[in-house]
């Protein structure tokens, strides 16, 4: 790792969000809880127009997980990169991890 | 796009473009494989495949093999070959189907005076084809002439992020120039049929290809796998941040990019001559999934990996391509490209295709891949059924 906590700053690091209609955004540098996550539509530093998102991360998540943008209740339908990805099993609060553990498949067994 | 589009590589007689000159001493089953290995040990520009099976087969599962092994003989990085059998009759049906214009012998070992002799015979023929083939030279290309196959392994979060995405846009672009992609993967689809079919504007081969998806879900449940939760995501997947079958296949997908899908090909099919993108039936695990691109033609791999994988292919040079800076920085005789220097900020997604491209370019024109400097390669054929 090449950066470490001291307690004293909040640490920042991005999140991806990959398409506009998406609940979700993909965090870009392992992250820890407590962490403040910004949500930036590019890759390039800087290069994002409108205003700035900003969650805090509620729980460890490494990098290529994704972070709840909004509140979700139990249900609801989770969209990654404009395209559906799953449904959230439980309520989930912004800056929460989105996983295995709250997040099941809609695809029906053939 | 880099605009050095100059390549050089090796002009086959039907004109397809090869990047690499190999001979190929290939066993055609198993059988013959210690004598095969034996023959090529210390030999230069000599490549040994090996397949497990060759015996036997029935059905689909034959018309699949031998699909395979002719597809590998006709791959435009072979320029000669050198067959080995136990008797003369496989030996020669499969030497028939190579074309004149490409240097072969074929060798049975019932036509041998032991397995020391067989080696001999095979390492002279071999030998002599290598020294030819090295006089060959390599003359002018393009972007138009490439043929790349598209290979995913140990993907995690970052693969549908950003390597998935350049691999993408890299396709749209030779492809927008005349070059040919296959991608494949077949259970890797499934949950993302839809981005597949939208792209699809002919009837039948959209209906081939739905049927594939059918049939291959029909065999995983028919054996009581749960398809939507028991064959992908894997452990190495869920470790790296990928939650449900869907999105990793969504995310598989991304690297095939936005141009029309205009062929459906069987596992290790020879693709047509017109220049497009195509689709493939074939399975994920690597070594069969690169195999069958090797024997559909494909003259280059391109190989996203978010967790990373060792292997290539030994016809077809693999580029390793990743984003996950932690798997660079552990892996630095694995990962050919990489890309996790985007995730901070250095740079636009446009910046990662152009890295890519000016990698591309150097392998093509003979730079080796570390798949191919350290001889991690190997080939499996897909089996379908029982031997006889």
């Amino acid at each position: 790792m090449e950066t470490y906590r001291t307690g004293l700053e909040d640490r920042r690091n991005r999140a991806l969000l990959m398409h506009p209609r998406d609940n979700v955004a993909v965090v870009l540098q392992d992250t820890f809880a407590g962490d403040v996550l910004t949500v930036v539509q590019e890759l390039a530093e800087g290069g994002q127009a409108g205003g700035v998102e900003e969650l805090r991360a509620v729980r460890d998540m490494p990098l290529g997980f994704k972070v709840a943008r909004v509140p979700l209740n139990a249900g609801d339908l989770v969209y990654r990169a404009g395209s559906l990805i799953g449904r959230a099993t439980v309520r989930i609060a912004p800056g929460d991890r989105v996983h295995v553990e709250n997040l099941e498949s809609t695809l029906q067994q053939p | 796009m880099n605009s050095g589009t100059e390549m050089y590589g090796y002009r086959r007689a039907d004109g397809a473009f090869g990047i690499r000159n190999h001979v190929l001493v290939l066993s055609l089953m198993d059988n013959m494989n210690p004598a095969v290995r034996a023959s090529a040990l210390g030999l230069k520009g000599v490549v040994a495949i090996c397949p497990e099976f060759g015996r036997g087969h029935i059905g689909e599962d034959k018309s699949l093999r031998e699909r395979t092994i002719q597809g590998l003989c006709r791959n435009p990085n072979v320029g000669a070959v050198v067959l080995a059998s136990l008797e003369s009759r496989t030996a020669e049906r499969v030497r028939q189907s190579i074309p004149d214009t490409c240097p072969s012998y074929a060798i049975s070992f019932s036509e041998c005076s032991g397995s020391n002799d067989c080696v001999m015979k095979l390492r002279l023929a071999a030998g002599q084809l290598a020294k030819s083939a090295s006089r060959m030279e390599r003359t002018r290309g393009s972007i138009s002439d490439l043929r790349i196959g598209l290979e995913c392994g140990g993907s995690d979060g970052t693969s549908g992020l950003l390597t998935n995405p350049v691999l993408g846009r890299y396709a749209d672009d030779v492809l927008d120039m005349g070059a040919r992609v296959i991608f494949t993967e077949n259970t890797e689809v499934i949950g993302a049929e839809h981005l597949v079919t939208a792209r699809m504007s002919k009837d039948d081969i959209r209906k081939r290809f739905l049927d594939s998806i059918d049939r291959l879900k029909s065999d995983i449940s028919k054996v009581g796998w749960d398809v939507v939760h028991g064959a992908n995501p894997v452990p190495d997947n869920v470790a790296g941040g990928l939650s449900t079958l869907e999105e990793k296949s969504i995310g598989a997908v991304a690297k095939s990019g936005s141009r029309e899908i205009i062929g459906y090909l069987e596992s290790g099919e020879q693709m047509p001559d017109s220049s497009g993108l195509y689709y493939m039936d074939s399975t994920p695990p690597a070594m069969e999934s690169m195999t069958a691109l090797a024997a559909a033609g494909a003259s280059l791999i391109l190989f996203s990996t978010g967790g990373g994988n060792p292997s290539g292919n030994p016809l077809v040079p693999t580029v390793k391509i990743c984003a996950n800076r932690s798997t660079v920085a552990r892996m630095p005789d694995v990962i050919d490209v990489d890309l996790s220097g985007l995730l901070d900020g250095r740079g636009s997604l446009t910046a990662g295709v152009e890295l890519l491209s000016a990698h591309i370019h150097s392998v093509v024109s003979g730079g080796l891949t570390w798949s191919e400097v350290f001889g991690f390669e190997d080939t499996a054929i897909s089996r379908l059924g029982r031997s006889l």
